[in-house]
Order: structure tokens, then C-alpha cells, then sequence
């Protein structure tokens, strides 16, 4: 008998240490079933889930719209969430955002799925950005999830025009700017560009007598409107000096062509060009 | 003479009209590539754009140290005007000899074709280049850490209408009723145990 006593005895001592540990009310308790007023309070919105966001390549020149699900509740009803918005984050670049997402499915009477929009730049730094999706109520409650995706690196850029003439030449001539001059790059990535531009350049053969030809080494680039620059080397990419192409929102560079000198001799009148050759390279890398 | 000067600088005229506008998209952080002694390939990708208004045909070219790349898909692509995605993948096999530490450098070179004539054209070149680093074999034990994340992220394909925090109060519900369950079995054999023992 003793031992049924001290068996009911250890039951009622679980049962009440785990209720106590589980914080189970005790119906009896007065302390549970004595309520002498209750005031309705306001329940905050709950952001329970966002959808993932694979890594996105940025466009060229342009904007990347990224798409992403934002689940959002509110046990007073979903129509207490009056804002719903969205933004990409990452320290040292401008916060992109979707002030206001849109409503695609109602889950019940308290939830529903917002779809947030929100344009990438082109220029926008490479590596892994935040996202976050707000949720707020009509008094100011709000809850936020956040998660992360990768923006991914982009080398792009333009350049205009794709060819370059210089008119008429003549025997011993100096310092002579291409007709066409400038060609402008511009930046249309996320990769910066500065210091990385290339020429490679090639013998101007004769369109009648191709064994007459004026060397690339008579030619150079510069960032200026000016002769003097980079003398060109024959089939080598030579670096361009002083070049900026930073990744931006209008981010430009100008090259000038010079052909500093025309052989004083050997050179017949023609047409001088790159067809037998080949053409000349404007390059990154 | 006269007419020959009078040629080129029509050329000229024609062809300012003409631009470029090439662009190469790779994944962040491949800059330097971590292989794994073990592996012997890999594989990386690569996206051609060409944001033009007029169809572009481009040249691509990969060299490496030791030829340990291989260009999967043919070297000259035609890309349609304002398009991106033109997918080219390059094989990596790591070589025989290779150990921990060596570091083979790759070159991917894009140049675009010329369509027009001129006296001197001036095509578009882009280079990209990537370091591949073997570093120590992986260990078969090896697991990637993950960060847990204290509320579910729900893929793009998954379903995510049921609200995650249900569910997971729902879990813990069943946690305690096992819990409960077993404390109570427990308490139940002590006071058998002990009856018992007193009948011998």
C-alpha cells in the first residue's frame, strides 16, 4: 500500500513539474479564471515566409527586375496590414526598393501573399545582397523578414563608332587625328573598367599594292584629344593609359586616334586599310 | 588622287552610324576557383549579351596552362539583337600531376566579328580571366554549413500557403504529449517495482 502511495505521490509530482515547465494552466486555478476586464490589444503583422531569389545576372545598360513572394499574416485580420513593401540592401550601394507589393493569393481570412518587383541597375556592385520584405498595420506594428540572394558580375560595355578614317594623307605628314575620333566607351556593367582597355592594332596595308603598307607603330591612343599618346604596337594589345571606366550609371571614356607620322617614302597613292590584315581590336580584360 | 580622298571619307561618314554593345555575365566570386584534388572536372558558366539593336556574331577563345579547359559548345555564336543568356560552359579537368596548392590561370577571350568595311575597323574584344586553385581533397565527411534560419524560407517551386508558424506549433504540441506520456509510464513501473518488491 505504502508503495502505491509513493507511486501516485511521484505521478502527481511529475505531472506538476511538467506543467509548471510547460506553463500548462490549471483549470481551477482561480488565478486562471478570474478576470475582472479585458482590453482588446492590437496583434503586430507576422512576415512568416519569403521565397527564395536565385542568383541574378545583371542586364546590360539596363534594369534587371528581380521578383520575389512575401507571406505576411495578422491574426486581426489581413486587412489590418496596410503596408507591404520590399528592399535589396548592401552596405556601400543604393538601397533598391518596392514601395508597394502587390496582393497575388489570399491564404485565409488572415493571410496572404504579396509579390514584390524590384529593379536591379546594371551597375550595381557584384556579391550578395539583402532582401527584405516590411509588413505594418494600421497602428504601426510591424514585423520584417529577411534573407539573401547574389547579384552576379557583369562585363559589359559599348562602343561607338566601330571604325575610324583619316582622310587624306600625305607623304611625311604628322599628327594627324582620326576623322572619326573619338571612339567612346561606355561602361554597361557592374565590372570595373579603369585601366583595363586595350588596343590592338595591325599594319594599314594597300588596297592596290598590299606590299606597301604604313606600320601600327605610326599610330597611338589617347585619352586626350591629343598626339603623343600610347604609340600602338604591331599585333599587341597595348594598354591604354590613364583610362577611367568606373561601373556607374553614365560612366564614359574617349579614345583619339593619332597617326603621329607618315612614312616619308615608299608608299604609293592608295587606300590604306585593315582588310588584308585584319581589323583592330578595342578590348578589356 | 582626288577621287581616292573622296572615297575615304565617305567611308568614314557610313560607318559612324555603327556601335558595339557586348557584355559577358559569370557567377560572383569565380574570379579565383577553388577545385578540389579529387574532383577531376568541373564545369563553368558563362552568359553571353548583346544589348544592340542589331544581331552580333562573336568569336570565343579559351586557353589555359596546361590545357586543362575545354570549351563545351562551338566558338562563334550569333546573338540576336537585345538579347542575354547565350550559355557557353567550359569543362575544367584537373591534371594528373596537379597537387594541393598549384593554381593554373584561364583566359576567355570574346571578340566580335565585324559585318562592315572601312579603313581601319575596330572590332570589340572582351577578356576574362579566372585563376583555378586545387586545394586538399574533400573529405567524405565534409558538410557545407548551413545557416538555420529561425523561420522557413520557401523555395520559388514550393507550395507556400500554409503559414509556417502553424505548423510549427502544431510540432510542439506532439513533443509534449510524448514527453508526458513517457514521464507518466515511468512513474506507473517505479509503483509496480516497488509493490512488488515489497510482496517478496
Amino acid at each position: 500500500m505504502k508503495s502505491i502511495k509513493i507511486g501516485i505521490s511521484l505521478i502527481a509530482v511529475i505531472v506538476s513539474v511538467t506543467m509548471l515547465y510547460f506553463n500548462i494552466p490549471v483549470f481551477g486555478d482561480s488565478s486562471d479564471t478570474t478576470i475582472v476586464s479585458a482590453t482588446l490589444t492590437n496583434r503586430a503583422p507576422d512576415v512568416y515566409a519569403l521565397s527564395t531569389i536565385s542568383a541574378q545576372d545583371p542586364t546590360g545598360g539596363t534594369t534587371k527586375t528581380v521578383v520575389f513572394n512575401c507571406s505576411v499574416q495578422d491574426i486581426d485580420g489581413i486587412s489590418d496590414v496596410s503596408v507591404i513593401n520590399a528592399t535589396f540592401y548592401k552596405t556601400g550601394e543604393t538601397n533598391r526598393t518596392d514601395s508597394t507589393c502587390s496582393a497575388v493569393e489570399t491564404v485565409n481570412t488572415t493571410a496572404k501573399i504579396y509579390e514584390c518587383s524590384i529593379d536591379m541597375q546594371f551597375y550595381d556592385a557584384t556579391g550578395t545582397w539583402n532582401y527584405q520584405c516590411y509588413a505594418q498595420d494600421a497602428s504601426s506594428s510591424s514585423d520584417t523578414m529577411s534573407s539573401t540572394f547574389t547579384y552576379n558580375s557583369l562585363e559589359s560595355w559599348t562602343m561607338t563608332p566601330t571604325s575610324i578614317g583619316f582622310g587624306a594623307i600625305y607623304l611625311g605628314g604628322t599628327d594627324i587625328g582620326a576623322t572619326d575620333d573619338p571612339i567612346t566607351l561606355t561602361n554597361k556593367g557592374n565590372h570595373d573598367l579603369s585601366g583595363e582597355i586595350k588596343v590592338t592594332s595591325l599594319d594599314l596595308t594597300g588596297a592596290t599594292t598590299p606590299s606597301e603598307y604604313i606600320p601600327a607603330g605610326n599610330f597611338s591612343v589617347n585619352v586626350n584629344d591629343a598626339h603623343g599618346g600610347d604609340v600602338l604596337i604591331n599585333n599587341t594589345a597595348k594598354t591604354v593609359s590613364g583610362t577611367s571606366l568606373n561601373k556607374g550609371a553614365s560612366s564614359t571614356e574617349a579614345l583619339y586616334f593619332y597617326l603621329e607620322e607618315v612614312p616619308s617614302s615608299g608608299l604609293s597613292y592608295q587606300i590604306y586599310n585593315t582588310a588584308v590584315l585584319g581589323e583592330w581590336t578595342i578590348s578589356t580584360a | 588622287m582626288r577621287l581616292m580622298v573622296v572615297t575615304i571619307l565617305i567611308i568614314s561618314i557610313i560607318l559612324c552610324s555603327y556601335a558595339y554593345a557586348l557584355g559577358i555575365a559569370t557567377d560572383y566570386g569565380s574570379e579565383v576557383v577553388n577545385v578540389p584534388l579529387n574532383q577531376k572536372t568541373a564545369f563553368f558558366s558563362f552568359r553571353l549579351q548583346n544589348m544592340e539593336d542589331e544581331e552580333a556574331t562573336v568569336m570565343i577563345d579559351v586557353n589555359s596552362e596546361k590545357n586543362i579547359t575545354k570549351l563545351l559548345n562551338e566558338s562563334k555564336y550569333t546573338l540576336a539583337p537585345m538579347t542575354r543568356g547565350s550559355e557557353f560552359l567550359i569543362e575544367l579537368t584537373t591534371p594528373e600531376d596537379a597537387k594541393e596548392g598549384d593554381v593554373y590561370n584561364v583566359t576567355i577571350s570574346i571578340k566580335q566579328v565585324s559585318k562592315q568595311e572601312g579603313q581601319i575597323k575596330v572590332g570589340q574584344g572582351i577578356g576574362k580571366k579566372f585563376q583555378v586553385k586545387i586545394e586538399g581533397n574533400e573529405s567524405p565527411f565534409y558538410s557545407p554549413l548551413k545557416r538555420v534560419e529561425s523561420r522557413k524560407i520557401i523555395n520559388e517551386t514550393e507550395n507556400s500557403s500554409s503559414p509556417t508558424s502553424f505548423a510549427l506549433a502544431k510540432e510542439n504540441n506532439v513533443n509534449f504529449s510524448i514527453i508526458f506520456a513517457v514521464l507518466i509510464i515511468l512513474a506507473v513501473l517505479i509503483a509496480v517495482y516497488l509493490y512488488r518488491r515489497r510482496l517478496m
